[in-house]
């Protein structure tokens, strides 16, 4: 075989890919062609370097601990496809398409245009940042309504930005965060009363009314001076899904006292 | 214990200690800023399908192939027009230059790593998935096979393209510092 030939299977002679039989040939040549040897020589030493110099990434922070949480979180949902996949699908299509008209036809209407913006593309954010201070700050200026709570978000949270978006016929505060790779948005809108619908969780004098239409998760609640809706495709129920930020605070006892449905 | 919470266990202690490796592969794969999004949403798949994980075989492959796997699902429609595209410019790559035959001693004396890491993360993800498995990684040709889902003679191919691409990348930046010496003018005049 020629160089040309040859050339082709030095990288893999280098590596220690080739077959006995495939390797010989290549050795062969290598007797009678000092040109090959030379490159074949190069390529193992730049292979080397490569490998001597290659910088590895350090861990970051806290990722190991968030992935074991998002691991111990998963087992429920695995449960839930697989009963899911067992029962006939005629009749879970059919009674899922029922129950989710009567509970579209029982929730808010801010509520279900804030889970149809979250279903639909995520609304560009005005400002990028991480930063709670950096977003209420921006919030403040942006909003035409106060501003008294920051954005604080849970330790699990990572907080990806704001904007300000048409629902509802108002301009309302839009906040995006991420909990495991999963989007969760909070919505922030002007003062309102929630009808007594949903399931309803108590925790120091705030009501919490939590929806589960398509899918997703939705929690709305007042907190002077703003209203708040906050939709997420977590699968936690009820209470549990409150848990879900706030089960390592103070609070996780409050949150798992349970609840009245309606 | 529960079966759960026994499959929950033993995936912790047999995977999580590949973590590292995980995540820099992940940040080769899809770049810092969705790497640990993706490393996430990998480990979670992966506990979902420990099952078939078989014992005794390369934990850190089959982690590595689920990770591929979810980063292909995520870029599914982007992903087939960046494979159109590498594969028109495989043609174009040359053989490893003949010149600069005191590349590697360069690279060891300036402590080229971060150039290293750029060169390599700059390549197209058809070139640059070989050569960080093979080289970064330490896999042999049928592991990186399976991990990027594609055949023996095309990993092969592409680990050397993608070796002469890392090269030629590094010996044009050293030529940019006048680390290694230029070619002479008239293979300049033929490369013009």
């Amino acid at each position: 075989m020629d160089c040309e030939g040859i050339r082709r299977w030095l990288a893999a002679y280098g590596d220690d890919e080739l077959s006995v039989e495939s390797a010989l040939e290549v050795e062969r040549h290598l007797l009678v062609c000092a040109s090959c040897r030379s490159l074949v020589e190069r390529q193992r030493q730049f292979a080397s370097t490569v490998t001597r110099l290659y910088p590895r990434a350090i861990l970051p922070p806290g990722l190991e601990e968030r992935v074991t949480r998002g691991l111990r979180l998963r087992p429920q949902r695995v449960w839930l496809r697989t009963f899911a996949l067992a029962a006939s699908l005629l009749l879970v299509i059919g009674v899922v398409w029922r129950a989710a008209r009567e509970r579209v036809g029982t929730a808010p209407a801010s509520v279900l245009a804030a889970i149809e913006i979250h279903r639909a593309a995520p609304p560009a954010l005005a400002i990028r940042s991480a930063d709670p201070a950096a977003v209420n700050e921006w919030l403040a200026h942006a909003l035409p309504y106060p501003l008294n709570d920051p954005v604080q978000p849970p330790s699990d949270f990572v907080l990806e930005g704001a904007a300000t978006i048409e629902l509802g016929g108002e301009r309302v505060g839009y906040v995006r965060y991420r909990y495991h790779a999963q989007p969760i948005s909070l919505f922030l809108l002007s003062p309102r009363p929630w009808p007594a619908r949903g399931r309803r969780v108590n925790l120091r004098a705030v009501e919490f009314h939590l929806f589960d239409l398509y899918g997703l998760q939705a929690i709305a609640w007042n907190h002077s001076p703003l209203s708040y809706v906050l939709v997420s495709e977590l699968n936690e129920k009820g209470e549990h899904a409150c848990a879900v930020c706030h089960g390592g605070t103070a609070n996780a006892a409050a949150f798992r006292l349970g609840g009245n449905e309606t | 214990m529960g079966v759960a919470t026994h499959k929950n266990a033993r995936f912790e202690a047999e995977a999580l200690p590949h973590l590292p490796a995980l995540y820099n592969f992940a940040v080769a794969t899809a770049g810092a800023a969705d790497a640990e999004d993706l490393v996430q949403t990998t480990c979670v798949r992966a506990l979902e399908h420990f099952d078939s994980y078989q014992p005794g075989s390369n934990l850190r492959a089959w982690l590595f192939t689920i990770l591929r796997n979810e980063w292909i699902s995520r870029q599914r429609h982007r992903q087939r027009r960046l494979l159109i595209e590498v594969d028109a410019a495989d043609e174009a790559i040359a053989e490893i230059a003949e010149d600069a035959p005191d590349l590697e001693a360069t690279l060891i004396d300036q402590h080229w790593s971060a150039e290293i890491r750029n060169a390599l993360l700059a390549l197209p993800e058809t070139h640059r998935l070989p050569v960080y498995l093979k080289d970064v990684e330490g896999f042999g040709y049928a592991e990186i096979a399976e991990i990027v889902g594609c055949p023996l003679g095309t990993v092969m191919s592409r680990l050397a393209r993608g070796r002469a691409s890392l090269r030629k990348s590094l010996v044009q930046q050293a030529r940019e510092r006048g680390l290694v010496p230029s070619p002479p003018a008239v293979e300049r005049e033929h490369g013009l």
